[in-house]
């Protein structure tokens, strides 16, 4: 059985993270807009709440590029979507649920074997990349 | 050493240090503080010439001086009659960015009082940003 579908998740769902953590750290008066009000009642700056949330987004998705506690990580990342996809609503909380929904799949995948996650089960043997192109493991 | 419970606590190090050094770097309050002393404001590139050296509770300017800097760059506001640099409490707003826009260079007392007018944390946060006060 390939594993093409969970690298594919597990990859592309981290460099979405990756990408929009990096923007909330290098642009976060861009971001600030998307607060929702009640983060106005806190004692913490506009811009630094949005770049707190942009590094947690890049910590998070490292977690998913390594293959380390996807499914923790998945499910956080999922929740913290879902959040803001209630407080957004329209187009972009549409878009924001489903790509929720994706974190959901992804927690509920199996790890694939260049997930470090996979190399943690007991009895199994960590295969570098050139070993899995020349023998693929056998599912 | 580079098991799958090492480098998660890294990682977790790493989250737990960032988190620190974006806090250390937007320090608001007490940055804000020293950004607004009255020595950096006479300094400041805010200041005419004619205004500088001058400390900021004796300098006195017009609405008309005040309406000269209405950009994001360069913001003041009148509120109950004092003068304010708000250019660089844009970023920290707890409410964003548009609301103090909205102020450069015109009267803000109804825009404050209406949204702060009872906060001894917004009057505390705005003592720190005045230059003058407003002459008629």
């Amino acid at each position: 059985m390939s594993y093409l579908s969970q690298r594919l998740l597990r990859y592309g769902w981290a460099l979405m993270f990756l990408w929009f953590g990096l923007e909330q750290l290098i642009n976060p008066s861009v971001w600030t807009g998307y607060l929702p009000e009640w983060t106005g009642y806190l004692p913490i700056p506009a811009n630094m709440l949005v770049q707190l949330n942009g590094w947690m987004e890049v910590v998070g998705a490292l977690f998913l590029l390594s293959g380390i506690f996807v499914k923790i990580t998945a499910l956080i990342l999922s929740a913290h979507l879902f959040l803001i996809a209630w407080t957004a609503g329209g187009a972009i909380g549409v878009r924001d649920f489903v790509l929720g929904i994706m974190g959901l799949a992804l927690a509920t995948a199996r790890s694939d074997p260049w997930a470090l996650d996979y190399a943690a089960k007991p009895g199994v043997k960590i295969q570098t990349p050139i070993e899995i192109i020349k023998k693929p493991p056998v599912t | 050493m580079f098991n799958r419970k090492n480098i998660a606590l890294a990682l977790a190090v790493v989250l737990v240090a960032g988190f620190a050094i974006i806090v250390y770097r937007g320090r608001p309050v007490m940055k804000l503080a020293a950004d607004q002393s009255p020595a950096a404001v006479s300094a400041g590139q805010n200041n005419t010439p004619a205004e500088a050296g001058r400390s900021a509770s004796a300098m006195s300017f017009s609405m008309a001086q005040v309406a000269g800097h209405n950009q994001p760059s360069d913001c003041w506001s009148a509120i109950n009659g004092q003068v304010y640099d708000l250019t660089g409490w844009i970023s920290r707003h707890p409410g964003g960015p548009e609301a103090i826009i909205g102020l450069c260079g015109a009267d803000g007392s109804a825009a404050f009082n209406g949204q702060h007018g009872r906060s001894q944390k917004a009057q505390a946060a705005l003592v720190l940003l005045k230059i003058g006060s407003l002459t008629n």
